[in-house]
């Protein structure tokens, strides 16, 4: 019994070594299924970290999925005399917040956080933003729990894969972004302008609101970790259009348990008609940015901020 | 609990390790082996625990009432426990599906007062067997009843083959519950490497077919002949990755804890006809029905016409056994079509050995009698895997549609093919083993290099949702 599990504990992490040996060997034939490792998109990560990884303390850090890169627009912000950086990505789950605040906060320094949170993402796995913020990043042990969390092999091979590559590969070091791709304008300070345009409103059905676990712990962990670091923090569900509507019951359920979590806006933004302020069905256009944003900074942010400083 | 589940990968260091520690007590290992088991069976939905308990208490008591009763009253207690249990399996399993075709013809379908929409409970049919198998071998005499209760229940329920199999005779199992177990490093050591060569089969080549044939299978109507045709052979190859996998991660569990399961499968796509087909597929089923069913029936040794009978009764309700359904019953059917002729010719054992026995290579004839033997077999799948007969007849129609059997669509999805071809290659290079990895090469490092690369290709090619074994509906 003692011989074999002397065996078990020798070959355990000589097997290890060796996967790892053969992820970073044939990751890039493009042959194996579970290695999704793609460079450049039209979320603007890879740009989007580079300029975090240069810029100092801001005032404001929003952070979440495309409905936060898509909505928090810094100009509108620092037009008001705020500085902001937008850490959102493509399907930015709070598992993934959760990293990127540990890597990004000690940088940027925040005077106050905004978490998007949507329930879209809550019912989501997280797999695929994880495989997105993999690729993108250069490797840091940040990663690592994140890893572990999703339990899953196409973000432990990819994560395999990318650690190898954006540490050692020159196409990774020398990769440029276009400012602008499919539309998609980057504009300083992690935002993405989409180019104008208007949704056709037509009838959706219900959508189911069941977050997972591990989501809500995730958020729970992004909320302690700010407090513990003495960052306020707000949490805002972004408005989507009336075309798209969650199951009402469970929506309540959702946005009672987030209140829980700390102060958090949802239902309070002035009316944004679906045909003139959106794009798609959840996503708005650059009016209904900067109406929503104006309306967000003056009667929300501002007065956070404030009541900071009188602090 | 799946074996593919991350459940399953706590579960089964937690549960060996515990089990060796309590080696000096019979009764508390067996104990646990139960508990385990229930943990195991229990994970999915804990109520129908009552049931197999329901089931191993009845089987249980039968075989002592049947020792100590004498003449027609022992013939009652066994038919009694025989009834109960098929009763039982009968009302979860097929009791909605045969109102419904009774209404379907009689009363223009409507049953909707009458059926009862229960859930099926997971392996029922596999552990339903297995007790039976105790009850009958303890009537005809070839086995003692047992009179520990603990050992006869972890026998019935022991969680690497509870679900899907093999399954288990009380006459082979139940003595190595009822005498102490050594640890074998040995055996433990093959057990692992079969169950690495199961997992191999299980998550990389029947889950990556199963992603192209469920994908064809969902409208065969949008494909052309060549890509049905595709599917098809896809499907023979996910069904036999995907039972003979889960059988050899339960073997090679159940070596870990010292005990010996069967062989279920023994290179059933290099059989030569449909009879070798039968010797080598789902072995344990089959001799099930040979033991329990034909033999009593009188098997072959009878006249003419009551061998075509008894063939059509073991077919058909070996079609039945699998699910409630008319297809699984044509399935049963065709099999029964194909098996005839070499059982009414005598030429049903002409092939007991595995092909090209002392020889590397097979005969060109060889070759074409096992790609004959596997297309008939494949098309008997596409009755299988079809939800009606209605849909399996379009879809074997539409493999020879004219002007239509072009180069097969949904080439992207060919990346797991080089993992199948190794898979044959290896079962080929092992076909005179109980498992490919059984003889490994003396270098260590030589066998930890075939190790390092299946779990590699486990790992870069699994599916990243859990898919459960298809034999779990059955």
């Amino acid at each position: 019994m003692k011989r074999f599990l002397l065996h078990i504990i020798l070959f355990v992490p000589v097997a290890l070594v060796g996967v790892c040996l053969l992820i970073c060997l044939l990751g890039g034939t493009g042959r194996l299924p579970n290695v999704v490792y793609r460079l450049g998109h039209a979320d603007h990560s890879f740009t989007r970290f580079r300029e975090a990884d240069t810029i100092g303390p801001v005032d404001v850090l929003f952070l979440g999925s495309s409905h936060a890169y898509r909505t928090f627009d810094p100009r509108i912000y620092a037009a008001r005399g705020i500085s902001s950086f937008n850490l959102g990505s493509s399907n930015q789950t709070p598992l993934q917040t959760e990293m990127l605040l540990h890597r990004y906060l000690h940088r940027l320094q925040p005077r106050l956080a905004v978490l998007e949170v949507h329930p879209d993402v809550v019912c989501n796995d997280g797999v695929e933003s994880s495989l997105f913020l993999l690729s993108h990043l250069p490797p840091s042990w940040h990663e690592v729990p994140m890893v572990l969390r999703e339990r899953n092999a196409k973000v432990f091979c990819t994560a395999v894969y990318a650690a190898f590559r954006n540490s050692f590969s020159d196409s990774y070091r020398h990769f440029s972004e276009p400012v602008e791709t499919q539309g998609n304008r980057y504009v300083s300070g992690g935002y993405v302008e989409r180019d104008m345009e208007y949704y056709s409103p037509r009838k959706l059905d219900p959508i189911g609101v069941v977050p997972r676990r591990s989501q809500m712990a995730a958020l729970r962990r992004c909320t302690r970790l700010l407090s513990d670091r003495g960052i306020p923090y707000i949490l805002v569900e972004v408005p989507d259009t009336k075309a798209l509507q969650y199951v009402e019951s469970e929506l309540d359920d959702f946005q009672d348990e987030v209140s829980t979590y700390g102060k958090f806006y949802f239902n309070c933004f002035p009316a944004l008609d679906d045909s003139l302020h959106y794009y798609d069905a959840g996503h708005l256009n650059q009016l209904g940015v900067e109406r929503f944003n104006a309306f967000f900074c003056d009667s929300i942010l501002l007065p956070s901020v404030l009541n900071l400083c009188l602090q | 609990m799946l074996f593919n589940s991350l459940q399953f990968a706590v579960f089964l260091p937690v549960v060996f390790l515990i089990y060796w520690l309590l080696q000096r007590s019979l009764r508390w290992q067996n104990l646990f082996v139960l508990a385990a088991s229930y943990l195991f069976y229990g994970w999915w939905d804990p109520r129908f625990l009552l049931l197999i308990a329901f089931t191993s208490l009845c089987s249980f008591l039968s075989g002592l009432g049947i020792e100590r009763l004498q003449g027609s009253a022992r013939k009652a207690v066994l038919w009694t426990n025989v009834s109960v249990n098929l009763l039982i399996l009968c009302l979860f399993k097929y009791y909605d599906f045969f109102v419904q075709s009774f209404a379907d013809h009689f009363l223009g379908g409507h049953a909707d007062g009458l059926l009862l929409h229960l859930v099926l409970p997971v392996g029922i049919s596999f552990y339903t067997f297995q007790a039976l198998s105790y009850s009958i071998d303890v009537y005809r005499q070839s086995l003692r009843p047992t009179r520990d209760v603990v050992a006869f229940f972890a026998y019935v329920a022991f969680f690497p083959q509870l679900v899907a199999g093999p399954i288990e005779r009380a006459t082979s199992l139940l003595p190595q519950f009822e005498q102490s177990r050594r640890f074998s490093f040995d055996l433990a050591a093959d057990g692992l490497r079969q169950m690495l060569w199961g997992f191999f089969k299980k998550l990389v080549v029947a889950d990556s077919c199963a992603l192209y044939v469920d994908r064809v299978y969902a409208d065969p109507s949008a494909f052309g002949g060549a890509t049905l045709a595709v599917a098809a052979i896809l499907f023979s190859i996910q069904i036999y990755g995907d039972f003979s996998g889960y059988s050899d991660i339960a073997i090679g569990t159940a070596k870990l804890f010292s005990i010996k399961l069967r062989r279920n499968f023994d290179v059933p796509y290099f059989s030569r006809d449909i009879a070798e087909f039968w010797r080598r597929w789902h072995i344990s089923l089959t001799t099930w029905f040979r033991d329990y069913v034909y033999i009593p029936l009188g098997g072959s040794r009878v006249a003419p016409w009551k061998v075509v009978r008894n063939t059509f009764i073991i077919f058909l309700l070996s079609g039945l056994w699998h699910g409630a359904n008319w297809t699984f019953v044509a399935w049963g059917f065709f099999h029964a079509l194909l098996f005839l002729p070499l059982i009414l010719l005598r030429r049903n054992r002409r092939y007991r050995d595995v092909v090209a026995l002392d020889r590397p290579w097979p005969t060109l004839a060889e070759i074409l009698r096992m790609g004959l033997t596997f297309l008939l077999v494949t098309l008997g799948w596409i009755l299988f895997r079809s939800p009606s007969i209605h849909f399996a007849f379009n879809y074997i129609c539409g493999l020879f549609q004219p002007g239509d059997f072009l180069y097969p669509t949904l080439r992207n999805h060919y990346l797991f093919l080089p993992a199948v071809v190794l898979m044959f290659c290896v079962e080929w290079v092992g076909r005179r083993s109980q498992h490919p990895l059984e003889r490994m090469p003396r270098w260590r490092w030589i066998r930890w290099m075939i190790y390092i690369v299946l779990i590699f290709m486990i790992v870069a090619f699994m599916q990243t949702s859990e898919m459960p074994f298809i034999y779990f509906q059955f």
